[in-house]
C-alpha cells in the first residue's frame, strides 16, 4: 500500500500462513495422458477414493473489515506526515526571520555601532592635535589608550560581521587545486616574517571543492595561529594530508569524530606551544582567548571560530591533537565532493 | 579670458563641495581634513537627502547669476535618516541637469550588495570610511586631491 505517490513509501501487510487440508474428488494437478500417437487424453478416474491435499504457503483472504483497518492506518500515518511537513513550513518561516535578523544585526554592527565609536576615536585624535602641546605625558597616553581601545573594539565588531556574513553568503563552489592554495598562503607569511626563523613545508595536497576564499581563510588562519602562539626560535609548520589507509584508520578507531567516508583528511601541524586538552572545544568558540590580551601579539580570538564556521559550511570537522609545549597539530576533513553540503 | 565679461570675483572663490552628511562628527571629521588639506574647498553641508536634493534644484536654477553655488563635487552618506543615499544618488544621476556632477559615495558600509548598487547608479566613486583618524585624512586628502586638482571637471 503506498503511502506517498511522490516518494517510495509503502506499507506491507503480513499474515500468517494457515496451512489446511482440502478434499478433492482427484487431483487437479495430475497430468494429462499424452499416447504413443501425441494425442492428448484426459485419463478417467480410476477409482473413488477421495484425494487429499495439504494446502501450504497460503493465507486466509483478507477481510472487508481489515481492509478498512489498513486504509485507516494509512490515513493515520498520512496525516502524522503531514502535520510534520507543516511544523518543518513554520519552522522554515522562523529561520528565515531569524536570517533576516541576522542581516539587520549586520548591518546595525556595521553603521550605528561604528559611528559613534568613530566620534569617540576622532576626538581624543582631535584632542591629542589641539591640545596635545598643553597636556602633560600622562594625559596624552591616557588619550593614546583611548584610541587604542577604540581601534580594538573596532576589530572585534569587524570581526563579528564578517563571521555572521560567513555564515550567510552562498558558497560558491569550484574544485581547488590546494598546493597552489597553500603556496600561495605560504608565500604570504614568507614575506612578513624574517627567512630563517619560519620552515612551512607543503607535502602533497589535493583537490578539494569548496569556496577558494573560504578555504584560502581556513588555511591562512590556521597557518597564522601556528606562527603566532610559537616561542620557537625556528618555527616549523608542516601541511599535509592523511593517505587513505591512514583516513581509514582514523575512522575506525575515532568513530566519534564521525567523519564522511571518501573525505579528504588535510592537516597543519606546528613545534609551537600546543594546547591543554582540556582546552581543545574552547578554541573554537567566540572570542575565546586562552591567553592574555597582550601576550602573542594580541588579536580578537576570532580567527579559529572563523576556521570552525568555514569547516561546518563544508560539511567538514575539525580536531585537535596537542601536547602542551610540543607543538599541536589541527585536522580538517573535507567531504568528498557527492557528500559536501551546504 | 574675454575681456568684454570679466569673471565675477565669486568665481575666484575655492571651489564648492556639497557634503550630505547626517552625523555631526562624521562631518567635523571630514571638515576638518578639508581645512588640512593643501586644496582648498568651501563645503556646504545638508544632513538629509531632501534638504539636498532642494539645495541642488534651487543652485541649478541661480546658476547663470551664481555658479559658484552649483557644487563641482558631491560627497554623499548612505546611512540617512528618511530617504537612503541610494535613492539620493539615483534622484542625482537621473536628472539631466545634475548627472555630470561627480557624486563620491562616503560610507561604512562595506557590503558588496551597496557598493554594486551605487556604481549601478552611476556612482562616480565609493569610498569606506575609515575608523582610525590618520587613515581617514590620508584616504579624504587623496581623494580631495583627485576631485579637484588631478581630475578634469566638466
Amino acid at each position: 500500500m503506498a503511502i506517498a505517490s511522490t516518494q517510495n513509501f509503502y506499507i506491507l501487510w503480513f499474515r500468517p500462513e494457515v496451512s489446511q487440508t482440502v478434499t478433492w474428488g482427484g487431483n487437479p494437478n495430475k497430468p494429462e495422458m499424452v499416447d504413443d500417437h501425441g494425442l492428448v487424453h484426459l485419463s478417467p478416474r480410476k477409482s473413488f477414493a477421495a484425494w487429499k491435499e495439504n494446502v501450504r504457503h497460503t493465507s486466509l483472504p483478507w477481510k472487508l473489515c481489515e481492509y478498512e483497518a489498513a486504509l485507516e492506518l494509512r490515513n493515520a500515518i498520512i496525516h502524522v506526515t503531514l502535520r510534520h511537513a507543516a511544523e518543518l513550513s513554520k519552522l522554515n518561516v522562523e529561520l528565515e526571520r531569524s536570517n533576516i535578523d541576522l542581516d539587520s544585526f549586520a548591518y546595525v554592527a556595521s553603521h550605528d555601532l561604528k559611528e559613534p565609536l568613530r566620534g569617540i576615536h576622532n576626538y581624543s585624535s582631535f584632542l591629542i592635535e589641539d591640545y596635545g602641546e598643553i597636556l602633560d605625558a600622562e594625559g596624552v597616553s591616557k588619550l593614546q589608550t583611548l584610541t587604542r581601545l577604540t581601534r580594538r573594539m573596532e576589530l572585534l565588531i569587524d570581526s563579528l560581521l564578517h563571521y555572521s556574513q560567513l555564515g550567510r553568503s552562498e558558497l560558491a563552489n569550484i574544485p581547488i587545486d590546494l598546493n597552489i592554495l597553500a603556496q600561495e598562503v605560504s608565500d604570504l607569511f614568507k614575506i612578513t616574517t624574517t627567512a630563517d626563523s619560519l620552515d612551512i613545508t607543503i607535502n602533497l595536497l589535493p583537490t578539494i571543492v569548496g569556496d577558494r576564499s573560504q578555504i584560502s581563510e581556513l588555511i591562512t588562519n590556521l597557518v597564522s595561529n601556528a606562527i603566532k602562539y610559537n616561542d620557537n626560535p625556528l618555527k616549523t609548520i608542516e601541511i599535509g594530508c592523511l593517505d587513505s589507509d591512514a583516513a581509514q584508520c582514523l575512522q575506525r578507531e575515532q568513530p566519534q569524530l564521525d567523519i564522511l567516508s571518501g573525505s579528504q583528511i588535510i592537516y597543519v601541524r606546528d613545534n609551537g606551544i600546543g594546547i591543554d586538552r582540556s582546552h581543545f572545544d574552547d578554541v573554537f568558540q567566540i572570542f575565546k582567548r586562552l591567553h592574555t590580551r597582550d601576550e602573542y601579539g594580541g588579536g580578537t580570538g576570532a580567527g579559529l571560530m572563523i576556521v570552525k564556521k568555514i569547516v561546518d559550511r563544508h560539511g567538514g570537522k575539525i580536531w585537535i591533537e596537542s601536547t602542551l609545549g610540543h607543538g599541536t597539530t589541527f585536522y580538517v576533513s573535507v567531504p568528498a565532493p557527492e557528500n559536501n553540503i551546504n | 579670458m574675454n575681456s568684454f565679461a570679466p569673471y565675477p570675483p565669486s568665481f575666484l572663490q575655492p571651489p564648492l563641495v556639497l557634503v550630505i552628511e547626517d552625523s555631526n562628527e562624521d562631518f567635523e571629521a571630514l571638515d576638518r581634513s578639508f581645512r588640512q588639506s593643501s586644496v582648498k574647498a568651501r563645503l556646504h553641508r545638508t544632513q538629509t537627502g531632501k534638504q539636498a536634493l532642494d539645495y541642488l534644484e534651487q543652485s541649478i536654477l541661480a546658476k547663470p547669476t551664481h555658479p559658484e553655488n552649483v557644487p563641482v563635487l558631491i560627497l554623499l552618506d548612505l546611512n540617512l535618516p528618511g530617504m537612503r543615499g541610494q535613492a539620493v544618488l539615483q534622484s542625482i544621476k537621473k536628472n539631466p541637469l545634475l548627472s555630470y556632477i561627480p557624486t563620491v559615495i562616503l560610507t561604512t558600509s562595506l557590503n558588496l550588495k551597496d557598493i554594486h548598487e551605487c556604481y549601478r547608479l552611476g556612482a562616480n566613486s565609493y569610498l569606506v570610511k575609515k575608523m582610525e583618524w590618520q587613515s581617514f585624512r590620508q584616504s579624504m586628502h587623496i581623494m580631495i586631491e583627485y576631485w579637484l586638482d588631478t581630475a578634469t571637471l566638466p
